[in-house]
This record gives structure tokens, sequence and C-alpha cells, in this order.
């Protein structure tokens, strides 16, 4: 039998503290913590009593706390800005129970290989309020980068724009409750008809996210009738590493269709 | 480590491990209406209402069910002698076959026609993507919760 005690902290300060133990782990959903080997672990910070369950919207920017579900947020989401990327990528990741359980902290945290949810955020340039060891407001994309900004700290909050912009969501699933293999996400800033920024990312590659900046470069300033298909695809240059049943290359492949699709169904968009 | 549960509206005392998950607990405690699958989130076969949210028991670690939760297993809306309409619903529609799923997707189907009381084909079948029924082929199970909305509707 395992020896793990689990504390279920009432405050901000008290998790710190908590933190301060390295052989403690964080529980949010719980849906990557339940699947992994234990051992090492000596605490399992419970965050359900911290009342970082919530959506509020504070003039453009959207703060999503940390323990709200993936459900939770499409539902209160979908009031607020019914198109938004981030409606468009959870609703459909995993399934219902799952979608119940997995939170938006939690999926940040562990970074699972598939994720529905850090396309969206790197493309809307996201924001996360850390406590711990390291404390204030951190970029998304700089979380995933830099190991000491994941190391004994907490996710409290995501925060995002609420942007109108065109968008559009891809997840390659085997069946529709699957986990993604890959995605793809693309927000698209319009001047008029014509594309003044792009972002478009595509997590699931052999670098497990990969910024499609040649892509990104390619489509400013065109109009939806000056974009090629076919050169957008010969933009996108991913390994996709596909799974027992998926051929890598055939996979990459479908990346490059795929993203093309991405971009014509943002435009499409109204 | 032991705590006081809400199950089923009954209070319940379990003593679990600190690493158990809520489907060996509840299992090993006489639930076994509650089926274990897949043990990955895949199948529903473990599903249970957590606060009336339909959760895969599997992937949930026993000690993360506080005493304010409440838990529901499908013996909680309906048994053999006082069925639910739901359960009838889907006895009158050929909606079963081996009955592994059936607990699971009966609870999904709750958990749907508590927050929407007319869900179109679309709805149920995005509601029932966790649910995994490997004889019926789905389509009696959907017109089964259909059925189901009807008669509660007339209710």
């Amino acid at each position: 039998m395992i020896n793990i005690k689990w504390t279920y902290p009432v405050s901000l300060a008290e998790t710190s503290s908590l933190l301060e133990k390295k052989s403690n782990v964080l529980h949010g959903g719980g849906t990557n913590l339940s699947g992994r080997d234990l051992s090492g672990v000596e605490g399992i910070i419970c965050l359900k009593k911290l009342g970082l369950n919530y959506v509020k919207k504070d003039n453009n920017i959207i703060e999503i706390g940390a323990m709200t579900s993936y459900a939770e947020t499409v539902k209160a989401l979908s009031s607020i800005s019914p198109e938004h990327i981030l409606v468009k990528a959870l609703k459909d990741a995993a399934n219902t129970p799952c979608r119940n359980r997995i939170t938006i902290g939690g999926s940040i945290a562990y970074v699972p290989k598939w994720s529905d949810l850090i396309g969206a955020l790197l493309v809307l340039d996201a924001t996360l309020v850390l406590i711990g060891k390291k404390s204030g407001e951190f970029k998304v994309a700089d979380y995933l980068e830099q190991k000491e900004l994941r190391e004994q700290t907490l996710i409290c909050s995501v925060r995002v724009k609420n942007t109108v912009h065109r968008s559009a969501h891809y997840r390659d699933v085997k069946t529709v409750n699957d986990m993604s293999l890959f995605t793809v996400t693309v927000l698209l800033e319009l001047d008029g008809t014509s594309i003044k920024t792009a972002k478009a990312y595509i997590v699931g590659t052999k670098e497990r996210i990969t910024k499609l900046s040649d892509v990104e470069n390619y489509l400013i300033g065109k109009r939806k009738d000056e974009i090629d298909e076919s050169t957008v695809q010969d933009l996108v240059n991913v390994s996709i590493v596909g799974s027992r049943i998926t051929d890598p290359e055939y996979m990459s492949y479908k990346a490059k269709v795929e993203t093309a699709r991405t971009i014509v169904r943002a435009l499409e968009n109204d | 480590m032991k705590t006081q549960f809400n199950i089923n509206g009954k209070t319940v005392k379990l003593t679990f491990t600190p690493e158990e998950h809520l489907l060996y607990t509840l299992r090993q405690n006489g639930f076994t209406e509650v089926k274990s699958g897949c043990k990955e989130g895949e199948c529903g076969a473990c599903l249970v209402l957590l606060n009336g949210k339909p959760v895969n028991s599997c992937l949930m670690f026993t000690a993360s069910v506080t005493e304010e939760d409440k838990l529901l297993t499908v013996k909680g809306i309906g048994d053999l002698h006082e069925p639910h309409v739901i359960q009838e619903a889907f006895v009158d529609s050929g909606a079963i076959q081996c009955g592994f799923c059936t607990p699971g997707i009966v609870l999904a189907a709750y958990a749907l026609l508590q927050e929407n009381p007319t869900p179109t084909e679309e709805e149920v079948k995005k509601a029932m993507d966790g649910n995994l029924c490997r004889c019926t082929g789905y389509v009696k199970i959907i017109e089964a919760v259909q059925l189901a909305a009807k008669r509660l509707q007339k209710k």
C-alpha cells in the first residue's frame, strides 16, 4: 500500500506552503493523475476547496479559474461569447463524463500528449496566474517552455481575450469521443476583407507543439479568395508521431490538408 | 482513510486507501451496479453522477469525493421493484441486450433529461458520447431516451 497523505487546503497561502514539499502533487479533476504511477508521491493536494471554479469577464478579458471543468467552461463561455475559440476547442474534447472532470488548470499543468486546450490558449496568447515558487502572471507559451515555471507552482487562473476574431479548431480522432491525436487551431484577425494577423498551431506533433509561422506569414495581407490551399499545405512541415494503428507519414500529410481546411473554415465563420 | 459519503441520498461511512479509485470503493461496498469496464474513461460502464453530473468513477480517486458531494448510482433513481421512467423506457424500447453498459447509459440519460427535458436526437447522442454499447448499435438506446423524455413530459 502506498502511504499518500491527502490535504484539502482552503486558501492559496496554505496551498503555496504545501507546494514547498517537492513530493506533493496537485489534484484538480484527477484524470491525468489517476492513471499515473504514484510511487514517490508523498502527498496529494486536492484543490477543490479553493474556490477556483469560475468564469468571469472583465472588460475584454475572460478569466477562467483553474478548477473550472471543460464542460463548465463551455457552458459559461457560450453565454458570454458563443463563437469564442475556446468553446469550439473544448465542446467536443474527449467525452461528456471526462469533460465534467478535466479542469483547465490540470490540462495545462500536466500538458497531456493530446490536448484540445493548448492550441486555443496559444493562438489567444493567453496568460496564467501562478502562485508558489514563481508567482505572477506569465504567458502560457513561457509556462510550457520553462520548467521552473511549472515546478512547485499552482495555476490559479487563465486569462484570455474575449476575441471576436475568425477562428476554427480541428481535432483528429479515430472516433468522435476519443482523445485527439493532433489538433489544428487557427485565429485570424481581419482588417476589412484582408487578414491582419494570423495565429496557427498544431498540437500533437513530434515536438508536441508547433507554431505554424510560415503559414501565419503567408496569410497576412491576403483576402479569402487569394489563399491557395496547396500553398498552405506546402508550408506545413510537421511530423505527427501517430499511434499503434496510424501511419506517421499519412498523419503528417493529413495535418497539412486539415490545416488548409481549418483556415478556410475560420474564414467561413461569421 | 475513512469518510462519510452521500450515496443515493443515504449517508454511508466507507474506508479506502489513499490511491483507491471510486469505482473500486463502490463495488467493494456493495454498489455492484457500478460496472467495471475499460478503467480508462472510455466506455462509461462505471459512470455515476457526482452532484448531478456524469463522471467516470474509474478515473476518480475516492479521496477526491468529500462529505458535501452527492453521489448517485443507477439504483438511486429506481430499481427492479420501483423502476424510474427512464428504466421502463429502456425495457419497453428493447434498448438492453447484455445489460452491462445499461447502468451508465441510464444515468447519462437521467442527467441529460434533468438539464434538458426535450433533447433532440443530436443532443441525446452528444450526452451519450461517453458510453459505449457493444450490443445494441445505439438506435434503440436513443429511442428509449426520447420515449422517456415524452413520458416525463406527460407526468
